[in-house]
């Protein structure tokens, strides 16, 4: 053991180090965080309201406690908040598609509170999820939510080389970005109107026949919209009332709620589920479907 | 060379010590009380720290020490978890339950914390029985991400444990709350299967009850005996309506009912409209017999 040695385990170990350091953020850690929303919490101390008992005496001061959610939707909204699953208040965003709720509250551990998006033409946004600690005596702030786009597609099969017109709602003069992926993958990217609506024919020519997902985000933002399935096949399939385009909606009502989840827990483990059940189309129910059926939830 | 070789070994060595620390951020784990005393019941929290990933599904087996501690229950209160595909039930000393989030959910969010806190997946409940360092630790824990896919979450999976404690020559306070309160009131859906769907006719409900959780549904049909149930449950459309009552029992044995009516094949207006001629007819015997005997 001389000298050398330990200089050499020393410079060794120091060269391993940047070593690792470098695949571990080349080719094993996640990816670095892509640009997204910025929600952010914070708690004021609430109004202070005043309650005066029946039978005379003084007053009991209680400081207000509340919840507020504010952030972006689409230009005049109907934006609904939910408490652990049930509807409680909804307000309508103002054409810019800013919005602010508030629903007074008691005080608990946490609470899961759920915010859904209805544009103007009727289409909902996916379920965003905030639990939150609400602390007695303060208004709990959640503030800069934005809700993706929202996305509705003509077809559910496209003729090989034909066209898919894809319509909905954003906030108004935003930079969008519609992916496909499938066997191959196509970006395109366009703005919203003055009143948030967008409205673009996509050319499907490039792509193989095949099972495709279509969904839209705002440039840069990692929350996307709603997934939505289409195939590119031998004839157009156009949309009817009949038909419905989200996962496991067997009865086609378009909402995805307990209905739909017990038809699923029926099928759970069992041979042949039918094909509306199945939302992978793997021929197995298990926690994935579920997990998809959750995607969709409409409540 | 040697030299080299040297190298290279140490920093293929020191790169497969390093890489696994970078490969799992994300984690599943249980925080519990650090002691407690014979006797008690006390909460396990079963947690996820998504490491930003929203998440919406999660498997989990949890084994712990049966000699030591009882499985008396959950909690959906404070518990994200809250539409479960099986809630949690006990079976050869493991907790298994499966369930999802709808809408998903990446942390919780506390005014007093600057990053959101790791998820309360599951609130369950357990009895102190013996003196002793009771283990819990992980059999298995899916937990699928909230893209449209069910997609993995890559995670690693940490116990825990308790010490449960005997309070010699002292009196013991036992603070083994039992639940007496009923579940809350719940409706039973009847969902009726079409000629050309493969799902049969079913009947859906769920439960909720605050102190000790959801153990057990049975049904009654006509008053008939009670015959353990899930939701959903599929039933027949007999030729005639009938009740079904079902009944949600608790941790503690304490039961809700909930009662429906499934209506039969035969329309209601029909029987009426038989009950009716029948009654006319009888009416017109009747009166024809008198009549004759006159």
């Amino acid at each position: 053991m001389n000298n050398n040695f330990f200089k050499q385990i020393i410079s060794s170990i120091f060269t391993a180090f940047l070593f690792s350091l470098f695949f571990s953020h080349t080719l094993y850690a996640l990816p670095p965080d892509p640009v997204s929303e910025t929600v952010s919490i914070s708690a004021q101390v609430g109004e202070i309201i005043t309650v005066t008992p029946g039978g005379g005496g003084g007053s009991i001061v209680i400081p207000k406690t509340a919840v507020r959610f504010s952030g972006f939707a689409y230009p005049n909204a109907d934006v609904v908040l939910l408490k652990q699953g049930e509807r409680k208040i909804a307000v309508k965003a103002s054409s810019s598609g800013e919005f602010s709720i508030t629903l007074e509250e008691n005080y608990n551990t946490n609470i899961l509170y759920s915010l859904f998006a209805q544009d103007v033409g009727g289409n909902r946004s996916l379920l965003l999820n905030y639990p939150i600690v609400v602390q007695a005596g303060f208004i709990t702030h959640l503030s800069g939510i934005r809700f993706a786009p929202t996305i509705v597609t003509d077809k559910s099969q496209v003729l090989f080389g034909d066209y898919l017109t894809v319509t909905g709602y954003a906030l108004p003069q935003a930079g969008l970005e519609i992916i496909i992926k499938g066997m191959q993958e196509k970006t395109f990217t366009l703005i919203s109107s003055n009143n948030g609506s967008y409205k673009i024919v996509l050319p499907m020519s490039g792509l193989d026949k095949g099972e495709y997902d279509i969904y839209i985000h705002y440039t840069g933002d990692s929350r996307f919209s709603k997934l939505i399935k289409f195939t590119i096949g031998n004839s157009n399939i156009f949309y009817t009332e009949n038909l419905s385009n989200i996962p496991g909606d067997c009865n086609v009502d378009k909402i995805i709620n307990l209905v739909d989840f017990s038809i699923l827990a029926f099928w759970y483990g069992k041979n042949n589920p039918p094909v509306c059940v199945d939302t992978n189309a793997d021929k197995i129910i298990n926690l994935v479907d579920f997990s998809i059926l959750a995607f969709y939830w409409t409540g | 060379m040697k030299n080299f070789i040297k190298k290279i070994i140490i920093i293929v060595l020191f790169s497969i010590y390093a890489l696994p620390v970078v490969s799992f951020a994300a984690e599943v784990f249980v925080s519990t009380p650090q002691n407690i005393t014979i006797h008690e019941t006390f909460e396990v929290l079963i947690n996820a720290n998504t490491d930003g990933e929203l998440i919406n599904s999660a498997n989990i087996v949890l084994h712990y020490d049966n000699s030591l501690l009882s499985f008396s229950g959950y909690k959906n209160e404070g518990a994200m978890i809250n539409l479960w595909i099986h809630s949690p039930y006990e079976k050869n000393s493991s907790i298994y339950m499966d369930g999802i989030i709808p809408g998903g959910v990446s942390g919780l969010y506390d005014p007093k914390k600057e990053n959101p806190a790791p998820i309360p997946l599951a609130r369950l409940l357990f009895n102190a029985k013996k003196a002793g360092n009771a283990e819990f630790s992980f059999t298995k824990t899916e937990i699928l991400k909230h893209d449209g896919k069910g997609t993995q979450l890559v995670h690693r999976q940490i116990g825990g444990n308790i010490e449960v404690i005997k309070k010699e020559n002292e009196l013991v306070k036992i603070e083994n709350v039992l639940d007496k309160e009923k579940p809350e009131p719940f409706n039973v859906t009847f969902l009726e299967s079409s000629v050309s769907s493969q799902t049969p006719s079913l009947i859906i409900f769920k439960a909720n009850d605050l102190g000790s959780g959801i153990k057990e549904y049975q049904m009654s049909i006509n008053g008939s005996e009670w015959v353990l149930i899930k939701s959903p449950q599929p039933v027949t459309k007999g030729l005639l309506p009938y009740t079904i009552t079902v009944r949600a029992f608790d941790f503690d044995a304490n039961f809700q009912d909930s009662s429906i009516r499934i209506p039969g094949a035969i329309p209601t207006w029909v029987l009426w409209s038989i009950a009716i001629l029948v009654g006319v007819l009888f009416c017109i015997i009747a009166y024809r017999m008198i009549k004759y005997r006159r």
